[in-house]
């Protein structure tokens, strides 16, 4: 059986900032340096590492919402620098950590966004209306990340839970292959938490949605990732999976520090656990 | 999804009940029921404001010079009833022309606001309009507004203007093919500040006779030029806001943010591009044409978009018309106030929009951003 | 595979902006050529049925722009677009003809109730109603959009411009002869020469004093070359302290004017104001300047001088008096107004 081909093949990507003049300044250090890894179709992959280690601008790089310096990203086999935006996003969806909304947009406005990859092409410019079809993606989006109830409210009228909720919802209308998130779970509530996780893997059972997050939580990664990337100041340092990765000496030498690492009882899976107030006042 | 079906209400009947279609979002029906009203009620302020001026014209009168303009086919200028000429002649080609650059000022602010995702920038925001103001000084200056023939150079210096500064603006702001907006906004403030220093240092050489008829015509001026000329600028502000209207699902989108607009498939430095080069163009035509009117483009977007919501798809043509019966109604009253002579009209149009706005953002709280 | 639609139409719609947009520029130009068909060629506007009169002459006038004005009879309904117009025409003794003036048209005091048109935004509705024959307008003060916008409803206008004291002259008898009155013209522009010539002869071969014409006090703007009060100081036989200027209506630094020393101090004044007290004392200041010394702060009435019309050979005569007070005995002297 031919395998299939993998989401994205990486080959030795760089990226820094300042070097596209359209930034001032110096060209700065680099923020990532010979990146050369594979997405597998169908797998979830965490992403994870101190801050500054570039996992952002790697989601972004792999989005092409930034253009890398060096090397080549290649999205189910074709060259991602000769596609068009437009067909990226109808097979990438990203969801942003955090999202300023100057105008009012209704929810349901926000999720049909999600649409626009798909809008019928060559008439009038971009303009067109919704159809049939994009309304019920998007209601079946909102229902899955329980916003549908909220359709109606201003996106500034709705907690920041929600709001991320509708932003994944919108990700979601795009009907991507695969599925890009920085930090998805950084303002939910833990019942939120769960269900984005839920819901993660339902898709990627059921649909075969490929998924890389961005996450500081080590458990939750752990728990629900396939493979997990830690990186450490623009490089891979080690990519396998959670049994891999999750050892005491490799979280040592990221994050400069000692934690405890155990099993998780249910799964069986690493389990990250912070050192106890005794443990703290060693040298 | 063929483009532009309607929302067939079966189809969505068991979703109306958890929320409203209607309200949520701009549906094909809302939109024409909006538009529908807009349009009746800018004929409504066309046809109402013939009877303002300073000479005082009945209905009556009115309706019967109309009729003579149709039996007799194309009106003959030797025509001796003074009423008649103030009408089609002076009155009529006015209102068209307010209607006109209102409803571009208006455009071009909606789309300026998208760009630079900000809804405070108004249409002067990018220097082209001093820049056009500046060449229509130094027509002034050099009296070549006022010659033999080309008694119609003063716009087209103007414009000359306008698009010598859209140059610079550009050259300074575009660099590897993207257009950041920060920049865009900086060159633009940069360049309204040196234009404006040059058009006083213009004012404190020149005689004090010919300074202030300058001045009188930067505060705006809405003296229309014949039909002829008033068709060819219908073309040109219809076709530029055209191209804008195009555009106005990806404005939807853009004003979340490039990085968010480029995940969702929109060609962001082509579309910055796009409107920066429109906007600029409408701009520096509507400024060569009548001066600096301001107010219009700044404000009639924001005051719009709380009665219709951020949609552009209805938010662009709903501000064009809002903003030409506003420019209407403020030239109706800048010519009838003081007759026979006349307040400026950018002195209208902040004098009455200011406390009209002030009014809208008191009573509907929470219509603006954060 | 052809390049397709959506990357085509937008250059074309840029070209097909610049090209709409020279066209909305050249178009009158083109229209203007148009309109020279030979039954157009009369710029006659709105005439009523008056009589031809077969024994005037049809005659064309040119005008200070260049422009030709033709007039197939002498035109009976006229507008003034400035003060100095006005006075020009009653002087002629045409005021019965006057249909319309500016809100600033109070000479002679008869011109005040004829009905106002406006000045800076002459109101082109309120021109329209009056139906004039004629419209004289002062070639500074004219907004070229509202030339275009009267040239367009075929209201004839002419343009006047005087930059001296003779052009004032020359052109009271172009204006008199255009309407019909060349004696009367004539007769007003000879007696302004003749009191020209006798203030030339009161004041030839005189040492003349230094003058300085205070046009703006905060910020000190006076007139310097080119500006037509620099022109009537030289003739009233002073030297304006700003003649080295590098503009018509320089501002001059308290500096430059200590250095200067002028010993006359002139200052423009409106119908009823005279120097303010706050005005004198800034100026009593500055003591070691001549004029301060001797108390010479003379004010002037500025229609006089700002007026290119009959009565700035008063104002002339006024400054004559002012910077030559010992060539004047009281039955010298003409009134002021």
């Amino acid at each position: 059986m031919t395998p299939k081909p993998p989401a994205y093949c990486i080959k030795e990507l760089g990226y820094r900032y300042g070097t596209r003049r359209h930034e001032t300044g110096r060209p700065g250090a680099w923020s990532l340096r010979n990146m050369s890894f594979e997405v597998r179709d169908g797998e979830i992959l965490g992403l994870l590492g101190p801050n500054g280690s570039g996992k952002t601008s790697l989601l972004k790089l792999l989005g092409k919402i930034m253009r890398p310096e060096t090397g080549s990203i290649e999205l189910f086999g074709s060259d991602v620098t000769g596609m068009v935006q437009d067909v990226v996003a109808r097979l990438v969806a990203f969801v942003p950590q955090e999202q300023q909304q100057i105008f009012p947009f209704s929810i349901m406005e926000t999720v049909l966004m999600g649409r626009f990859p798909h809008r019928a092409r060559g008439r009038f410019g971009t303009f067109g209306w919704e159809g049939e079809t994009d309304l019920r993606m998007a209601q079946d989006a909102m229902k899955d990340m329980d916003v549908l109830h909220l359709a109606d409210r201003s996106i500034h009228d709705v907690s920041s839970g929600e709001r991320q909720r509708a932003i994944i919802a919108r990700a979601l209308a795009q009907q991507p292959r695969v599925l890009l998130l920085d930090e998805p779970t950084a303002f939910l509530d833990l019942n939120h938490q769960v269900e984005i996780c839920r819901i993660l893997r339902k898709l990627n059972d059921e649909r075969g949605l490929a998924v890389v997050l961005v996450s500081h939580d080590l458990n939750m990664a752990s728990q629900y990732c396939d493979r997990i990337m830690l990186m450490e100041n623009g490089r891979l340092f080690r990519i396998g999976t959670p049994d891999d990765v999750i050892t005491p000496d490799a979280l040592h030498a990221v994050y400069r520090c000692d934690v405890l690492v155990d099993r998780h009882p249910g799964s069986g899976l690493p389990r990250v656990t912070l050192p106890g107030r005794q443990m703290t006042r060693h040298s | 999804m063929a483009h532009g079906t309607t929302i067939n209400p079966a189809a969505t009947a068991n979703c109306t009940t958890v929320f409203d279609l209607e309200r949520s979002v701009v549906t094909h029906r809302r939109w024409l029921t909006v538009m529908a009203c807009l349009l009746c009620a800018s004929a409504a302020v066309v046809i109402g404001s013939l009877r303002f001026g300073a000479e005082s014209i009945s209905y009556t009168d009115t309706v019967n010079i109309f009729l003579l303009w149709l039996r007799n086919g194309s009106a003959k200028l030797e025509s001796t009833e003074p009423n008649f000429m103030i009408l089609m002649y002076v009155r009529l080609p006015r209102i068209v022309l307010a209607f006109m650059v209102g409803g571009c000022l208006a455009t071009v602010g909606v789309g300026l606001q998208a760009l630079l995702r900000n809804p405070l920038a108004d249409p002067y925001v990018l220097g082209i309009s001093s820049g056009a103001a500046l060449g229509a000084a130094l027509a002034m200056l050099l009296g070549v507004g006022v010659t033999a023939m080309a008694v119609s150079s003063l716009p087209l210096f103007a414009f000359i203007g306008g698009l010598l500064s859209i140059g610079i603006v550009y050259r300074i702001a575009v660099s590897y093919g993207h257009l950041p907006v920060h920049t865009l906004l900086l060159a633009g403030v940069v360049l309204n500040a040196v234009f404006s220093a040059l058009i006083m240092f213009i004012t404190s050489i020149m005689d004090p006779n010919r300074s202030f008829g300058m001045m009188s015509w930067l505060m705006g001026t809405l003296l229309a030029p014949d039909y002829p000329a008033l068709g060819a600028l219908a073309v040109y502000v219809g076709v530029g806001t055209a191209v804008l209207a195009s555009q106005s699902t990806a404005l939807n989108i853009l004003t979340l943010g490039e990085e968010s607009a480029r995940s969702l498939g929109v060609e962001v430095e082509r579309l910055k591009k796009t409107i920066f080069v429109t906007a600029a163009l409408l701009t520096g035509a509507v400024v060569s044409v009548s001066g600096l009117i301001g107010f219009v483009g700044m404000v009639i977007p924001h005051a719009v978009r709380l009665f219709v919501g951020p949609d552009h798809r209805l938010l662009l043509p709903a501000s064009a018309l809002v903003g030409g019966m506003f420019l209407v109604i403020a030239d109706a009253l800048a010519r009838t106030l003081l007759a026979p002579s006349e307040i400026p009209v950018g002195v209208v149009t902040a004098l009455a929009g200011g406390p009209i706005f002030l009014y809208l953002l008191t009573r509907r709280k929470g219509g603006l951003a954060s | 595979m052809s390049i397709p639609l959506h990357r085509v139409w937008r250059p074309v719609i840029a070209i097909g902006m610049v090209l709409v947009a020279v066209l909305f520029a050249i178009e009158p130009a083109l229209a203007y050529g148009a309109d020279q068909s030979p039954m157009k060629r009369r710029q006659q506007g709105i005439l009523t049925g008056m009589p031809f009169m077969a024994n005037v002459v049809p005659r064309t006038f040119v005008d200070d722009l260049g422009r030709k004005l033709y007039l197939a009879k002498v035109p009976n309904r006229l507008v003034s677009l400035a003060p100095s117009i006005t006075e020009t025409l009653y002087a002629i003794g045409l005021g019965d003809r006057v249909v319309g003036v500016t809100e600033f048209c109070d000479y002679p005091p008869e011109a005040r109730s004829k009905p106002k048109v406006g000045y800076a935004r002459p109101n082109l509705e309120t021109i329209v109603a009056l139906q004039p024959d004629l419209v004289l307008a002062p070639r500074d003060f004219i907004r070229p959009d509202v030339l275009a916008k009267l040239e367009q409803l075929k209201i004839p206008t002419f343009i006047v411009e005087a930059k001296t004291v003779e052009d004032i002259a020359s052109r009271i008898q172009m204006i008199g002869r255009m309407l019909g009155q060349p004696e009367s013209g004539d007769r007003v522009a000879m007696e302004l020469r003749r009191r020209l010539m006798e203030l030339k002869a009161k004041t030839e071969g005189l040492p003349r004093p230094r003058v300085l014409y205070v046009l703006n006090s905060q910020p000190l703007i006076t007139v310097g070359p080119g500006s037509f009060i620099d022109q009537l100081i030289e003739m009233a036989g002073g030297a304006n302290v700003a003649a080295r200027a590098p503009s018509p209506y320089p501002r001059l630094s308290m500096e430059a004017v200590l250095a200067q020393d002028p010993q006359v101090i002139i200052f423009p004044v409106g119908t009823s104001e005279g120097i303010s007290p706050e005005e004198q004392t800034l100026w009593r200041r500055w003591n070691t300047i001549a004029a301060v010394k001797t108390g010479s702060f003379h004010q002037i009435a500025s229609d006089l001088l700002n007026r290119p019309g009959p009565r700035i050979i008063l104002g002339l005569e006024k400054l004559v008096e002012i910077i030559h007070p010992e060539q004047f005995t009281s039955s010298d002297s003409q009134p002021d107004r």
